[in-house]
């Protein structure tokens, strides 16, 4: 999201806010692997509808309040603002040919697609389009730009770069299905966080987390609405949208596929690992790392480095209660960005859910003790493959705050 | 000038490329030679706004987007290609962009003319 007034952090919790919705910075190798679990566990029709509806809600609740903000009354002055909302937080560019009873858009270099192509162009085609976040913040801008409530209109992606079409084109429809905005604004949050918390080496740690969210502040999406830093493709992200998504799916899964409920638990525990070995290893491994903190040169320095990026992206107060190397992490947090979600918009959530915090320790003890750091690293699909068959870790999220624990813990061990 | 170009780590196949500042050239220097477009004409680099201070310089070619990260304190540099470069041409680029630092670097080093 642009550097603004709109923009807020409690520091505290780590958490970060744009417009009043919690916002959290993520790669394409997470997003592309976390959509894909929903299509993995609902089928791509429904998973599409699915992320669709999710980034529709979102991104409802992220637009209304942005224009109420910035005084944005007519529907031009919105509909620009959504785009370039939607550019700088380096999801692609979108351009619109809509009015209040619907129309088209059309995107380019889209994040997903992008992500796509980068990720699994080169040895699968892709057999449907992969832009559902992309068609679901169209309808929401089409609403919030003509003043129609949520859910008055319906989107679909026509053709996909992911396919192999030249562009990616959306169709905006009237739709008789309007829906109520679950996701809540930034005073809910706070209302509910728990006292703040610390950990061991904390001093470090916090240092650390300084300096990247400044570094991250100047972090925006290019003219084709690409961010580009440590070497991935980095997005800022409602997290209403992942939220959403893990929740109805779970409820889907647990409804109509009960027996398949904890392979689905696993698998958005593993989306939290591809986004933990991939982007924290990216980052520990970058020349930005390098210059601003220094080389990692023991496995302790990947932990309190890890805790620092995570609280950095805005994933929540990460804290290290306990480390034995190589073979147990324990770590808390006041709250993540999906408990406190959970908290604030179901109170009581049937699982502990924070799915991203638990991959994330996991990869952290990966990163740590599984990686050869020097001369350099490698992050690959395949050693990360290897990894995760050769030398696992079991990872038991413990306490929940959304399930009415005082913080969210994990602990990670040896297999 | 230069250590030989290398795939450096990273996550994306090929989009990443390393390689090391010799001690006779200033970074400092290296990096001002980048910036001259009198000195450097179509391989121009620009100043982003991700540098940090004299810690950390991201700059950009100007031309193709590709960006070059410079840490003085321990004489990495790193190419780092435009996120849509196609796979095949990604050698190529980064090959492009090693010759560019390398003019640069000579320089910076009293050793070349410019463009």
């Amino acid at each position: 999201m642009p550097a603004s007034e709109n923009r807020s952090r409690i520091d505290s919790h780590d958490l970060s806010f744009f417009a009043g919705s919690c916002v959290v910075f993520h790669c394409h190798h997470f997003n592309v692997f976390f959509d894909q679990t929903i299509d993995d566990a609902l089928g791509a029709e429904r998973g599409t509808q699915l992320r669709t509806d999710a980034a529709h809600e979102a991104w409802y609740l992220l637009l209304s309040s942005l224009c109420t903000r910035m005084g944005a009354d007519d529907p031009g002055a919105r509909l620009e603002l959504a785009a370039n909302v939607f550019s700088a937080a380096g999801h692609g560019r979108l351009s619109f040919d809509a009015a209040a009873s619907g129309g088209s858009a059309t995107g380019e270099t889209l994040h997903y697609a992008v992500g796509w192509q980068d990720k699994y162009g080169s040895r699968i085609r892709r057999q449907y389009a992969i832009d559902g976040f992309a068609a679901g913040f169209a309808a929401a801008a089409i609403e919030v730009a003509r003043g129609l409530d949520a859910g008055a209109l319906v989107c679909s992606e026509s053709s996909c770069v992911a396919t192999g079409a030249d562009q990616c084109t959306f169709t905006i429809s009237p739709s008789s299905a309007p829906f109520a905005v679950t996701g809540r604004g930034v005073e809910a949050w706070r209302a509910v966080l728990p006292e703040p918390s610390t950990g061991l080496h904390e001093e470090r740690v916090s240092a650390i987390t300084n300096g990247l969210v400044d570094f991250l502040g100047n972090v925006v999406g290019d003219d084709r609405g690409l961010v580009q830093a440590f070497g991935v493709l980095v997005t800022n992200h409602p997290a209403d949208y992942y939220n959403h998504l893990s929740n109805r799916m779970l409820d889907i899964t647990h409804r109509d596929k009960p027996q398949t409920l904890e392979v689905a638990r696993s698998l958005l525990q593993e989306s939290g690992q591809v986004c933990g070995f991939h982007t924290f290893g990216g980052i520990l491994a970058s020349p930005e790392w390098e210059a601003l903190v220094g080389a990692p040169s023991e496995p302790l320095d990947i932990i309190v480095g890890g805790l620092a990026i995570a609280r950095a992206l805005g994933f929540g107060h990460w804290c290290l209660e306990e480390y034995e190397p190589d073979q147990r992490l324990v770590v808390t947090s006041p709250g993540t960005y999906e408990s406190v979600h959970n908290k604030v918009v179901i109170d009581d959530t049937r699982w502990p859910c924070s799915y991203l915090f638990q991959g994330g320790a996991v990869a952290m003890m990966q990163l740590a003790h599984r990686i050869v750091w020097q001369p350099r690293p490698t992050f690959s699909g395949s050693l990360y493959l290897k990894l995760r068959r050769d030398a696992p870790w079991a990872c038991e999220q413990t306490h929940c705050f959304a399930r009415g624990d005082a913080h969210d813990r994990v602990v990670v061990t040896r297999v | 000038m230069l250590s030989p170009l290398v795939v450096d780590a990273g996550c994306r196949n090929r989009m990443l490329w390393r390689c090391d500042l010799a001690a006779e050239v200033a970074p400092d220097a290296l990096v001002d030679a980048l910036l001259d477009v009198t000195r450097m004409g179509d391989d121009t680099f620009i100043a982003t706004r991700q540098s940090v201070g004299a810690v950390l310089f991201i700059l950009e070619h100007a031309s193709s987007g590709h960006q070059l990260v410079v840490v003085p304190r321990t004489r990495r540099l790193q190419i780092r290609l435009d996120g849509l470069t196609p796979r095949a041409e990604r050698a190529l680029s980064a090959g492009h962009l090693y010759g560019a630092v390398m003019r640069a670097a000579e320089m910076a080093t009293g050793r070349a003319e410019a463009t």
